[in-house]
């Protein structure tokens, strides 16, 4: 089968590799009609991560069963499935309270597993012809009778959707409340979203990039744009002096200042400064125990400058990590079929898998209008 | 008493070794990055290579065999010991070296990139598919526990660690 295969920092190509396959009784074969490039996905490819070469990325998938396991019992053969980026079990005591990101049983050792991610296990992933799921009956949502036509809204259900919407339950976003979102890339956008269909009163998005501030606008959103002024000075404005009710982190550990320079810690400094006394903050944003590749040599062994003090005094709290998809994909996918959303709005491109590597080029670059890819492996 | 281990099983058991080495390794490059004295570097490289060395002990005397058995798979279990073989290279090296030497942290470094792509592997493939197979996974705990602890005892306790610093005073120390 063709797949998309990283073989060192900021080089991808598709090549023949063999066949994904059934391997244990509990497994789904499916053929991935729709693929997409993540954010997270770019740590990787520049060689932020521990990613070893010769390994298939692909993380947000969405296809069609063709072949179960002699275990497997919900899905059958023909269903259009969506596969939440997450491997969970089931059964182990994090999958059974629902934190299905920190499955114990996927990543012996660790917590949490994924397919084709640094760090998550051996399982590869979706950029490619065909995919195999682990535990199908548990890691597959079975689409509705829309799925094929609304591919590219579906597949958002896999990380990037869901993963917003987990940024403003870490938040506690309710009704009425104001929402500060640092970052209009993909999941940002999906935290606006969220927050929008939440019922938030005031919803801000902080950012330097015009085409993404332009995306949350359509949404509702208040584009703030972090060139045209110090973004914790319009929040503030905006919200009276107070800052707002709650904020999300949605860029993570290489996050940049106004010319593109990393600073670690800067998104949630200034969510610390941005976010009301008592308030509350959802980071989803990647962070990484150990980053060798950075020029900062605090970040090299894990850490960055935070503003504790101001953070503890305001008497804040923070709720962190990665999405648990299965929490919140069932219930995500019914707005999606009643037509209350349309997370697609987000995809700027969209390409066969032979094209990926100049998606990756392009996404990475932040190239202007490109937002969101969608890899079509079938095509 | 024995029983009364805390870890579910062998797995989780040797996982802590390896999340352990790994903070006391970023805490060295800690040390390193910020110009730590050399006794200081010294002290720690000591305590990470006697951790180490007591854990590839008890996968190879114990864990190693029980899951070559349990699978059949050998090419796996060669792969493991020769990773092992990488790392005990390493230890004598540093073992055999000064902290003040050219060349010391290098090969702690060294050392640090070989546990954790064995770490990656251990967890991905021997731990998978130990979990896998139908190996009495809880019993093997308890056996490795009390190995761990006797060979503690034998080689006099673990080495101190220095004493822990914020990044800026071991700047100002140095």
């Amino acid at each position: 089968m063709k797949a998309l295969v990283y073989n060192g920092p900021c080089d991808v190509s598709v090549k023949n590799v063999p066949d994904a396959k059934i391997e244990r009784a509990t497994d789904v074969l499916v053929r991935i009609t729709t693929t997409n490039i993540c954010g997270s996905d770019l740590h990787m490819y520049e060689g932020r991560t521990d990613m070893p070469p010769g390994r298939i990325l692909g993380h947000e998938n969405l296809g069609v069963v063709i072949e179960v396991g002699g275990a497997v019992d919900r899905v059958k053969v023909g269903d259009w499935v969506a596969l939440p980026f997450n491997v969970g079990c089931g059964f182990c005591e994090n999958c059974e309270r629902g934190l299905s990101a920190f499955c114990l049983t996927t990543n012996p050792g660790m917590a949490g597993a994924a397919y084709g991610f640094a760090d998550m296990g051996p399982y590869a992933g979706g950029q490619a012809e065909l995919l195999r799921v682990p535990y199908g009956d548990y890691n597959c949502l079975v689409l509705p009778r829309d799925a094929e036509a609304k591919q590219n809204d579906y597949v958002m259900l896999a990380d990037i959707f869901p993963t917003g919407y987990h940024a403003t339950e870490l938040a506690g976003v309710r009704p009425g409340e104001s929402v500060v979102i640092y970052g209009a890339g993909p999941v940002g956008l999906m935290a606006a979203l969220s927050s929008v269909t939440k019922g938030a009163s005031q919803v801000m998005v902080v950012d330097t990039q015009k085409d993404r501030l332009a995306l949350a606008e359509k949404l509702g959103a208040i584009p703030i744009d972090n060139t045209e002024g110090d973004g914790v000075e319009q929040v503030m404005e905006l919200t009276g002096g107070k800052g707002a009710d709650r904020g999300c982190e949605c860029v993570g550990y290489q996050c940049c200042n106004l010319h593109r320079e990393e600073v670690p810690g800067l998104t949630m400094n200034n969510l610390v400064a941005s976010v009301k006394f008592t308030g509350r903050i959802g980071c989803v944003g990647v962070f990484v125990p150990q980053d060798p590749g950075s020029k900062d040599k605090l970040g090299r062994v894990g850490k960055m400058p935070f503003d504790f003090g101001m953070f503890w005094f305001k008497g804040q709290s923070m709720g962190t990590g990665q999405c648990n998809v299965k929490a919140y994909n069932r219930f995500l996918s019914r707005l999606i079929e009643k037509d209350k959303v349309r997370p697609s709005f987000i995809v700027s491109h969209e390409l066969p898998l032979d094209q990926a590597p100049m998606g990756y080029e392009n996404f990475d670059q932040r190239n202007d209008g490109w937002t969101k890819v969608v890899l079509k492996p079938g095509s | 008493m024995s029983t009364a281990i805390a870890y579910e099983d062998a797995v989780d058991l040797l996982d802590s070794d390896h999340k352990l080495v790994q903070k006391l390794l970023i805490q060295f490059q800690t040390l390193h990055e910020f110009g730590a004295p050399p006794e200081d570097r010294r002290t720690m490289a000591e305590r990470i290579c006697a951790e180490l060395t007591i854990h590839t002990q008890i996968e190879e005397e114990l864990f190693y065999p029980a899951v070559r058995e349990a699978t059949g798979d050998d090419a796996l279990l060669d792969h493991a010991e020769e990773e092992h073989q990488e790392a005990k290279d390493l230890i004598a090296r540093i073992q055999a070296m000064g902290p003040e030497e050219e060349g010391y942290d290098d090969c702690v470094q060294q050392l640090a990139e070989a546990v954790m792509a064995h770490v990656m592997e251990e967890r991905e493939r021997v731990f998978l598919q130990a979990r896998y197979s139908p190996l009495d996974l809880r019993g093997l705990a308890v056996e490795l526990y009390e190995r761990k602890q006797e060979l503690k005892s034998a080689a006099g306790g673990m080495p101190e660690l220095p004493p822990e610093k914020t990044p800026e005073q071991i700047e100002e120390q140095s």
